[in-house]
């Protein structure tokens, strides 16, 4: 039980965080102290980030077996995506308060909310089971859906949240409807389970892969707002706070990606789903490249530059869905089980600072509940807020994948992995990719000129200027460019994350199985396969 | 021919002991980063900052000069380390015959355009200081890095500070010039990145331009490749039609960004043609050749016409730099020796003088705020020294014989009329299309040296001789000390290179022999089949 909780510490870290700024927020002695809290969730979620390096540290073999039997594990894969999603947490902490105080919306549930998302998206990057990926992935929404709504005044929020919720609703009970097929395919729920299930295609089972694969993945493209189900994405991200709009488009973006890659490589892919004739790879390609084209396209139209990176999230989420065929034959399991190259996540990482580091800069525009979002209002902004104005364009120009910025090499070792898929299978899709970067060139770039060339407008803006506001727009436009020019050890850390996607314990059971379905041949009943206990071959 | 024996222009001649080239490369990005601590309203402090920056590279520049050995292939000073390690990219950079002229030009370029900036420039010094440092780092680490990916991450950096310097002290249209340089160049090189990422794989990961260049690729590869290569050089170069971003871009541009812009960013197409396009794909660019050709004679003839048409004098020189730019074009072409090194020394030329002739329509801007020709006429009479600067530097874009601009044309005709021609060699049939290519394209060529004296003689005419009719044109100052020590200095360059070419020459002389020893083979092999096996006997023969 001990075992199990130490390995679970940076999510405990989490919880403790939103209950502690739940119960003593009533305590506090005035509204203006709970400026504090943002300095609090800042420090919790470092210290969630320091846990899960420490968990990395520690070495593999002893740390990283499933905990709460086989619901949990902190695998390299998870302890990455909770530290990629508590940096995200940290920032958004950090540039919330004074925001809150502009927009008048200054409650201490919001930072107990970001809490609860943080700790939601941990248990969801961290889930060996449906069970709990499901259960994180409510925690996560739920939370997400009352921090978009939070503006209560403001009519445009309200309706972004009921939007989100409804939607967002539709897609949480797809994804159980596909669970519940999957359990009946499997006996189980958690992922050794599906796999081992799987290894061998059954008489009849076709139809119900095939529905739980269409369920499941249409649950999660929604979330990753894959065109066409990227309808609610513009509406959420205009109507939220500023800074939700940045923790959404980066932290929810990661944490949705993270679990996909672990469901697709980890939980269903096998022989049953080649042998499905379903390829998954060509239909992912398709999606990317109608999510980047539609995504970039509507973008170019926008004159809020809020609703704009809406937009271009939607592109990135394209480009991400790309990623996801980026794989290679799994280092501990050899062919035909695959792993996903460390693409998505390096890419991830890039895109989350340039979301951070972009939806920070905007936060400070405006102050007494007027936001300052139209291009036209940025004019002259360079001038008047040369910080936000410099973390805004470092941003852009990461988003847009121009080197020395870590977008760069995001997109660069997505074209890399994905051309070596196949012996260049996916050419076309690399340079449709190359165009769309192109084409939302243009658009972003309008951000700076906006702030840096058009003259200043006559009616003179005010903006926020605080000092954890602008260390939460500085920081991560700082850790793009210098990651930009050392990307070599994040890069390091993304590719062996995803060499563990599979936890030791499922591989060990995974190579067991498969030998005895490969060896056993046609004689042997498939079904003793399935039955036997997982936790037989566990090595402890 | 041995193949490793033919490459070794790519290979690595000498280590540096200390990392100069880097250091080459990180000076003007350090004194960038220390300006940024110096507060905005101190523009003296960042004007002066930013000319010893430049100096102080200027003088680095220097010192990879006084360590070259001009008798040695392949690359010198070499610094050699890992970067990305689980990506196999290296921060490699060297310096050959090829690159050195650009470097130096570069080096030198970079104080004149701080010392004209002086006054061109009256908002914003901080940024555009910063700017044009970050541009100077880009432009270097472009010339000197021969590791694939280092180039390629070099090669964008230029985008966005020269994007900053257009969009953000440019004139009028600015914005729609800046967004569509930007565009138009990110275009090309990221088709050129998926290029280099398909090279990547086929080597099994490596980005070194020597591995690149052995890799055994089929004909449809190499086609494929060798456009996406080429189409991001010519993009940047540019070549007709795909120079619509240019007169755009030159012309709203501030004097400083039109210098640097013409001196030394647009020589980096060819640059790019020569280091990594043609090495690559030597039997491609045999296809391409006759196509490339005539796009280079198009252009010279085009740019050369829509110059003599143009009625402000910036755009004229726009023009007219798309026309020169063919001729170092077609000596790349035609690649043999003499063409090679003539395209060389062209590419320094042109940014000489070109950059010269920016400066000076600057200068009247300055003092008139328009570049209309019919605005002036007669102002010789007020402006006597600006005059003769004028007058020299047309001298020196028309090629007239003892300036630099003679020998670097007359080197690429010498070139093409030898390979069209080829005395020697009985022409054969098959091989007739080829050499009439060349033979009709030079004559066009020709033309355009023709047109050139055309545009530029009757645009000195009309600004500077006959009556001052212009009541505004009569309190025109004459140029003032700076401006007059600036010219000088470039005009010195001009009749340096002009009357004692061997200088510049001998720099790229064996770097040229190695390069044309290596890949002319190749080419000629696919574009005139009888020539290459009559140029192998004659090697056969020379060996004996």
């Amino acid at each position: 039980m001990l075992h199990d909780l130490a390995l679970i510490t940076p999510q405990l870290i989490l919880l403790v965080a939103a209950i502690f700024t739940l119960v003593a927020d009533p305590f506090l002695p005035s509204t203006a102290s709970r400026k504090f809290w943002g300095i609090f969730g800042a420090g919790m979620s470092g210290l969630a980030i320091v846990a899960c390096a420490a968990l990395w540290k520690s070495g593999h073999s002893a740390m990283i077996t499933p905990a709460f039997s086989y619901h949990l594990s902190a695998s390299g894969h998870a302890l990455f995506f909770t530290a990629l999603v508590s940096m995200c947490a940290m920032v958004t902490h950090l540039s919330s308060p004074q925001y809150l105080i502009e927009q008048d919306a200054h409650y201490g549930e919001y930072y107990a909310l970001l809490h609860f998302a943080t700790f939601g998206m941990a248990i969801m990057v961290s889930a060996e089971s449906l069970l709990s990926l499901f259960i994180g992935l409510e925690i996560m929404s739920m939370s997400i859906y009352v921090l978009v709504a939070f503006k209560r005044s403001s009519a445009a929020s309200v309706e972004a949240g009921l939007k989100y919720f409804i939607m967002g609703s539709v897609a949480s009970a797809f994804l159980l409807y596909g669970i519940a097929f999957l359990f009946g395919l499997s006996g189980g729920t958690s992922f050794i389970e599906i796999q081992r299930a799987l290894l061998s295609p059954k008489p009849g089972q076709d139809l119900w892969l095939g529905l739980a694969v269409v369920l499941t993945g249409g649950a999660f493209l929604f979330k990753v707002a894959a065109v066409p189900l990227h309808m609610w994405t513009p509406d959420a991200y205009e109507g939220a706070p500023t800074p939700i709009t940045g923790f959404m488009s980066s932290a929810v973006k990661a944490a949705a990606f993270g679990t996909f890659l672990k469901f697709l490589y980890a939980g269903i892919s096998g022989p049953a789903l080649a042998a499905l004739h379903l390829p998954i790879g060509q239909v992912l390609g398709a999606f990317a490249v109608l999510t980047m084209t539609v995504g970039n396209i509507l973008a170019l139209s926008q004159r809020s530059i809020k609703r704009m990176l809406a937009y271009s999230a939607v592109a990135h989420a394209g480009y991400l869905l790309l990623g996801m065929i980026a794989s290679v034959d799994d280092p501990s399991l050899g062919a035909p089980f695959l792993a996903p190259t460390g693409a998505v996540p390096f890419y991830l990482v890039g895109y989350a600072l340039a979301s951070l580091a972009g939806f920070s800069a905007l936060a400070s525009l405006g102050k007494d509940g007027e936001e300052l979002t139209t291009e036209g209002q940025l004019a002259g902004l360079s001038k008047r807020h040369p910080i936000a104005a410099l973390a805004l364009t470092v941003s852009v120009l990461s988003l847009a994948g121009v080197p020395p910025t870590l977008g760069f090499f995001g997109k660069l070792q997505i074209l890399r992995d994905v051309l070596a898929v196949d012996n260049g299978k996916y050419l076309p899709h690399v340079i449709i990719l190359v165009l769309n970067s192109v084409v939302s060139a243009y658009y972003y770039l309008k951000v700076p000129v906006a702030m840096y060339m058009r003259p200043d407008t006559r009616v003179s803006r005010e903006y926020v200027r605080e000092p954890s506001l602008t260390w939460a727009m500085a920081l991560p436009a700082l850790a793009l460019l210098a990651l930009g020019v050392m990307p070599g050890r994040s890069m390091t850390w993304a590719t062996r994350a995803e060499e563990s996607i599979r936890s030791p314990a499922e591989v060990g059971n995974i190579a067991h199985s498969y030998a005895v379905v490969k060896g056993g041949g046609s004689a042997k009943p498939v079904a003793a396969v399935v039955l036997e206990k997982p936790a037989a071959v566990v090595p402890r | 021919m041995d193949t490793s024996m033919a490459q070794n222009w790519l290979q690595f001649h000498s280590l540096s002991g200390f990392p100069l080239l880097t250091l080459l490369c990180a000076l003007p990005l350090g004194f960038a980063l220390v300006a940024l601590a110096i507060p905005d309203e101190h523009t003296g402090a960042h004007k002066a900052w930013s000319f010893v920056g430049s100096l102080v590279t200027f003088g680095a520049t220097l010192l990879v000069l006084s360590g070259f050995d001009r008798n040695a292939v392949g690359f010198q000073q070499v610094d050699d380390y890992a970067w990305i390690p689980s990506f196999g990219a290296r921060w490699t950079l060297g310096v050959d015959g090829l690159s050195l002229p650009l470097v130096l030009l570069t080096g030198l370029l970079m104080p004149i355009i701080f010392a004209g900036a002086w006054s061109a420039i009256d908002k914003r010094w901080k940024e555009f200081g910063i700017a044009m440092l970050i541009l100077e780092t880009g432009m270097l680490g472009s010339l000197l890095a021969i590791d694939l990916l280092s180039f390629y991450v070099f090669w964008e950096i230029m985008l966005v500070p020269m994007y900053l310097i257009v969009g953000i002290w440019g004139g009028k249209d600015r914005i729609y010039a800046t967004v569509k340089f930007f565009i138009y160049t990110m275009f090309g090189s990221l088709l050129m990145l998926v290029a280099i990422l398909w090279l990547y794989q086929k080597s099994g990961g490596s980005f070194a331009l020597a591995q690149l260049a052995h890799l055994q690729l089929s004909s449809k590869e190499q086609t494929w490749l060798f456009a996406a290569f080429a189409l991001a050089f010519l993009i940047k170069v540019p070549v007709f039609p795909f120079h619509t971003w240019l007169p755009d871009a030159h012309t709203e541009a501030p004097t400083p960004g039109s210098v640097v812009l013409a001196g030394v960013m647009l020589k980096l197409g060819t640059y790019g043609l020569l280091r990594f396009a043609i090495p690559l794909f030597p039997s491609a660019m045999g296809t391409f050749s006759p196509l490339l050709l005539t796009l280079a004679v198009i252009g010279i003839v085009f740019g050369a016409l829509m110059a003599y048409v143009q009625t402000d004098v910036k755009r004229l020189v726009a023009y007219s730099s798309v026309s020169h730019l063919g001729f170092v074009m077609l000596g790349i072409v035609i690649f043999n020796e003499e063409a090679l090194q003539g395209a060389i020394l062209q590419g320094v030329n042109h940014g000489l003088s070109t950059g010269a002739l920016f400066l000076l329509v600057g200068y009247v801007y300055e003092r008139r705020h328009t570049r209309e020709i019919a605005n002036f006429g007669g102002i010789a009479a007020k402006m006597p020294v600006y005059a003769a600067f004028f007058v020299f530097v047309t001298m020196s874009s028309i090629a007239l014989p003892l300036t630099n601009g003679f020998v670097g044309e007359f080197l690429i005709f010498a070139g093409s009329f030898k390979e069209g021609v080829q005395a020697r060699i009985p022409m054969a049939l098959e091989d007739g299309h080829w050499r009439t290519i060349v033979n009709v394209g030079g004559a066009f060529a020709t033309l355009g040296i023709v047109l050139g004296a055309v545009y530029m003689l009757s645009m000195v005419r009309r600004v500077f001789f006959g009556q001052l009719t212009n009541p505004d044109n009569k309190g025109l100052r004459d140029l003032t000390t700076r401006e007059k020590t600036i010219m000088g200095i470039l005009a010195a360059f001009i009749l340096w290179i002009g009357v004692y070419p061997s200088s510049w020459l001998n720099l790229s002389k064996t770097t040229v022999h190695a390069m044309v020893q290596a890949h002319r083979p190749a080419i000629l092999q696919v574009r005139a089949p009888l020539d290459y096996k009559h140029e192998a006997v004659q090697h056969a023969h020379a060996d004996q």
